[in-house]
């Protein structure tokens, strides 16, 4: 008993030698763990809906981040928001934080400057301002223009979806086609979800409702595994719609009802 | 040399027991009066104090239950000042007087004189000794209660006076109600008579309304059967578009029922759980924040960089939802 009582009370002291003779790593400026802390937080808050929280999450990120002249985390901060903004059907707003960002300037990284005009371009194609979108995809990809651009499976499938908006189905074929391989590649699955998809509607577009089909049960799999309702309502409206073209009345009439309930599931899930 | 002659003799015995006859008579008269007095009777003496004489006379009644059984025979101021009472009581009577009993200062009726009243102590107690001391209470006369009586009143009278005087004040709460009653049950009287008119105005407008009613009628009823002829044309064409609809609303009715089954579902099954771990994982993330930025901890834990949300194609393609 003596023995064990000694050895416990050396715990604490071997604690603290332990503590002193670790190599002391780089100083931690307290003010960037708090804005990644912020970050952190707004992420956690838009994963459970909480939009408004998460806005002012970013925003206290970015107020830290200006404050000690962090680049990236300015950056990265403020795509967030525009992002969080567009999700409030905030655009003017969006549009803003992007512009600020934009207009700082080459003090920001060629990746970050991408992102920006990136989501410029999908805050213009959620409008339906289909020739703004299509500048900003071009002004992305000028600076998207090799493979260890991170963003170019993105835009890719943006461009896609610009020229399936224009009816252009073999120019979004061939987006997605290139959008498909190169997301794959990464193995970025929800781009690579999203490629198929508009592969799949442009198919649809060409009457070619056999092969949609097949590019539409690859989709949802996808879409399946990553556990994304949205899309998988959206993958099996595409089936129902290439099915009613076979035809196949019942099934398209299958289909849009598990459609229905996916889409029921997802609201309750968000009411929470 | 006088000599009693035998006639003299004769009236003088005569006088003689005249007088005596009526000396007798007198004396048996007083003895008579006197016994009716009691003054032969067997007393007992008894006594009381009280703090004060006022009321008390010397010779009243002293009784019991409505009965005299005795007199104040006097009243007299003790050294210490308080007032000595004798009374003197039939001893035939003082069976009714036990020792425990208590002597009152009372009237006969509301204006009749005072007495001394006996009232019995306890049943059981020996009857009171010669030379006995009784308690004794003054009980309230009418004066007391008159003047208790008096107490009460006056407040109430006062009440009075008060709310006589608020409902006679010409500008106050009461007066001003009563004012704008008058006011209003006239101005209900002029609405009345408004209404009359105008309930006369509206018969008279109606006649008119109903004359040019007629035309319209007649007018409608040629619209009505240009409008049976074209509905004769549709009937011809219903059924077909009736099957159509049909079959989209069983696809509706169908896709419907679905959604209602589900969430219903959802509602039971989407555990509560979720929100209370929302709260555990607020509170853990705290603890571990908290942890992190402490020392020796810090220095351990590297911090995490800030991340991007995804950019994703899908965003620009589909609305969120809220």
């Amino acid at each position: 008993m003596q023995r064990a009582g000694l050895v416990l009370s050396c715990v604490p002291a071997i604690l603290l030698l332990v503590a002193c003779a670790g190599a002391p790593s780089e100083p931690q400026s307290a003010r960037l763990a708090q804005a990644a802390d912020y970050n952190r937080r707004g992420e956690v808050a838009l994963k459970q809906g909480d939009h408004r929280r998460a806005l002012a999450l970013y925003e206290a990120a970015l107020r830290t981040d200006l404050s000690v002249e962090n680049l990236d985390g300015v950056a990265i901060n403020s795509i967030n928001l525009a992002r969080v903004h567009q999700m409030l059907g905030e655009d003017v707003l969006a549009h803003r934080r992007l512009d600020a960002l934009l207009g700082g300037g080459e003090v920001f990284s060629r990746e970050y400057i991408a992102a920006a005009r990136l989501r410029k371009a999908m805050l213009y194609q959620a409008a339906n301002d289909l020739d703004a979108a299509a500048s900003w995809a071009a002004q992305t990809a000028d600076l998207c223009k090799d493979s260890s651009c991170i963003w170019q499976g993105t835009l890719l499938n943006l461009r896609a979806r610009l020229a399936l908006a224009r009816g252009d189905f073999a120019g979004t074929l061939a987006f997605a086609g290139r959008a498909l391989g190169i997301n794959r590649g990464r193995d970025a699955r929800e781009e690579a979800a999203n490629s198929l998809r508009l592969q799949a509607a442009a198919r649809i577009g060409q009457k070619e409702f056999a092969a949609a089909l097949a590019l539409l049960d690859e989709a949802l799999a996808l879409d399946k595994a990553l556990g994304l309702p949205q899309r998988i309502e959206r993958d099996l409206l595409h089936m129902a719609e290439a099915h009613a073209g076979l035809g196949h009345v019942d099934a398209a009439r299958a289909l849009r009802t598990r459609a229905a309930r996916v889409a029921a599931q997802e609201m309750k899930v968000d009411r929470r | 040399m006088d000599v009693d002659t035998a006639p003299q003799r004769k009236l003088r015995r005569q006088v003689l027991w005249f007088v005596l006859a009526a000396l007798l008579l007198l004396g048996a008269l007083l003895g008579g009066v006197a016994w009716k007095q009691g003054a032969f009777a067997k007393t007992t003496q008894l006594f009381f104090f009280a703090r004060s004489a006022v009321g008390m006379n010397k010779g009243m009644a002293v009784k019991f239950r409505g009965f005299r059984i005795g007199t104040v025979e006097e009243i007299a101021l003790e050294p210490n000042g308080s007032v000595k009472v004798r009374l003197l009581i039939d001893s035939a009577y003082t069976r009714f007087v036990p020792q425990d009993s208590k002597a009152h200062l009372t009237k006969e009726g509301m204006i009749g004189a005072s007495i001394i009243e006996i009232q019995s102590g306890a049943s059981g107690a020996s009857p009171v000794a010669n030379n006995g001391v009784l308690a004794f209470a003054r009980l309230r006369d009418f004066n007391d209660i008159a003047e208790e009586l008096a107490d009460q009143i006056q407040p109430i009278l006062e009440d009075v006076k008060k709310v006589t005087a608020f409902a006679n004040d010409p500008d106050g709460d009461l007066r001003q109600m009563i004012k704008n009653l008058n006011q209003s049950a006239a101005a209900l009287l002029e609405t009345r008579q408004e209404i009359s008119r105008l309930v006369q105005n509206t018969d008279q407008r109606l006649g008119t309304i109903a004359g040019r009613l007629d035309g319209v009628l007649v007018s409608a009823g040629e619209r009505l059967d240009q409008v049976g002829a074209s509905l004769k044309t549709l009937d011809k064409k219903i059924p077909d578009l009736m099957l159509k609809v049909d079959t989209s609303l069983d696809n509706a009715r169908a896709a419907t029922a679905n959604i209602k089954k589900i969430t219903e579902e959802g509602v039971e099954q989407v555990p509560g759980i979720l929100r209370d771990g929302k709260a555990v994982a607020e509170d853990t993330r705290e603890i571990l924040g908290g942890a992190k930025k402490s020392w020796p901890v810090r220095n351990f834990v590297p911090a995490p960089p800030e991340t991007l949300i995804p950019l994703d194609s899908h965003d620009s393609g589909s609305a969120s939802r809220k």
